[in-house]
């Protein structure tokens, strides 16, 4: 192994893993405390969250259809906003870590992982892709 | 339609509270047993608290990658962890996880509840099942792929007090099982962790340590690919999804900092039982009533 060893290799990506769940259960965690200052939060009837058995689908959504309009309600202080962000950020940390371990196979010139690493990402990106289109 | 509307709907914070409080010892049993949250999360949230059961693994599968995230960052630091072998290997979790979280929404909701209390049962057996002394593969007997590959390495082992050298088999084979704990992990929301550790140490001789330690590792990424999917898709409610991340994400933290003292032979029989009696629940309702 040249340059970066296996053992700084590792630290490095366990290191970012844990700083990522850090923010992320941050912003979920003020998010649900603001939450308890609103009775209804994003014009949603709360009694909906239960759905007692009828399994009835939601008619409104609740997620952002923008990163603009979710950055705009973030800097209003909605709380829903803030748990939304900590939700994509944790969904967004091991597709960051992939492409942090790609980054550090190219760095040791092992292309042969550096292009499964690729591999991995493409398939996450067309799962993301795939959902905008549903 | 709705009748009465239970105590913890009256209020967000009885909700949420409630939520966290639940996600927190699901996080903790599941931590303990090498399982991940995902198995309590989902059964507690469909059975009991009559959520949609859509919307039980959207925020299942968001506390799977909190959850393996948070206890990846330990087990790397510890140098248990195969980064190799867990990369090549998520290329067919990922392709699984994908194509699960896509046949998911065309699957009746009676199968998902079938399937899952098949995994149950699976975990329940892979838990009493007896491990045999397992033998490591010394890394020169190791399958040509993982030679080319450059799988093989080496662990420390605290009880041993020395660092042990391992090979690693059946790459083909253990990407074939990959393939399909992914399917499973995207349709339900679970990290299937009972399905990939077993692929790793039965099927290719990873020593057992590595292998818990490796699957941990992976089940992030394999969720985050269909995890994508439920976001877009609006199966990821922040307000269940939120509070069911960061309980089940403090009670793994905890759990994991808790398992090495415990004793947790008569613990675990316990846990089996509840895994069996929750499998009997979730086949009850694919053949109960539909509530569609």
């Amino acid at each position: 192994m040249n340059k970066l060893s296996m053992h700084t290799f590792e630290t490095i990506i366990g290191r970012f893993l844990q700083f990522g769940v850090l923010i992320s259960a941050s912003s979920i965690g003020l998010g649900l405390i603001g939450s308890w200052f609103r009775s209804n939060p994003n014009g949603f009837e709360f009694k909906d969250m239960i759905f007692l058995s009828s399994g009835r689908e939601i008619h409104e959504s609740l997620a952002f259809d923008s990163l603009n309009e979710l950055w705009f309600a973030l800097t209003t202080g909605d709380a829903t906003a803030w748990i939304t962000a900590g939700i994509l950020i944790l969904v967004l940390l091991p597709i960051m870590r992939v492409i942090l371990t790609g980054a550090i196979f190219l760095y040791q010139r092992d292309y042969l992982f550096f292009g499964i690493s690729a591999l991995v990402l493409t398939t996450l990106s067309i799962g993301l892709y795939l959902g905008k289109g549903l | 339609m709705f009748g009465s509307v239970p105590f913890y709907a009256h209020s967000i914070i009885s909700f949420e509270l409630l939520l966290v409080v639940v996600s927190v010892v699901a996080g903790f049993v599941g931590a303990i047993f090498g399982l991940g949250g995902g198995i309590i999360i989902i059964p507690f949230l469909t059975l009991v608290m009559g959520v949609n059961i859509r919307y039980a693994i959207g925020a299942s599968i968001v506390s799977v990658i909190a959850t393996s995230s948070g206890a990846a960052a330990s087990y790397v630091r510890d140098h248990i962890t195969n980064i190799r072998v867990a990369m090549v290997l998520e290329v067919a979790t990922t392709a699984g996880a994908l194509s699960g979280a896509l046949l998911a929404g065309s699957i009746p909701k009676r199968t998902l509840f079938l399937l899952f209390s098949i995994i149950l049962l699976l975990s329940a057996v892979m838990m009493i099942r007896k491990r045999k002394e397992q033998e490591i593969l010394a890394p020169e007997k190791c399958d040509p792929i993982a030679k080319r590959l450059r799988l093989n390495s080496e662990y420390p082992d605290q009880n041993l007090g020395r660092t042990i050298s391992y090979g690693v088999n059946n790459v083909a084979l253990g990407s074939f099982l990959m393939l399909f704990a992914g399917l499973i992990s995207g349709l339900l929301g679970i990290g299937s962790g009972a399905l990939k550790v077993p692929a790793m140490d039965s099927a290719m001789n990873l020593p057992l340590k590595v292998s818990s330690a490796t699957s941990n590792f992976m089940i992030g990424v394999t969720a985050a690919a269909s995890a994508g999917l439920y976001y877009m898709n609006g199966s990821i409610l922040p307000i269940l999804a939120g509070p069911v991340a960061v309980g089940v994400l403090i009670g793994a933290l905890l759990g994991s900092h808790l398992m090495p003292k415990l004793d947790s032979q008569k613990v675990r029989y316990v846990f089996v039982t509840i895994l069996l009696l929750i499998a009997i629940q979730m086949f009850g309702r694919s053949i109960g009533p539909s509530y569609e």
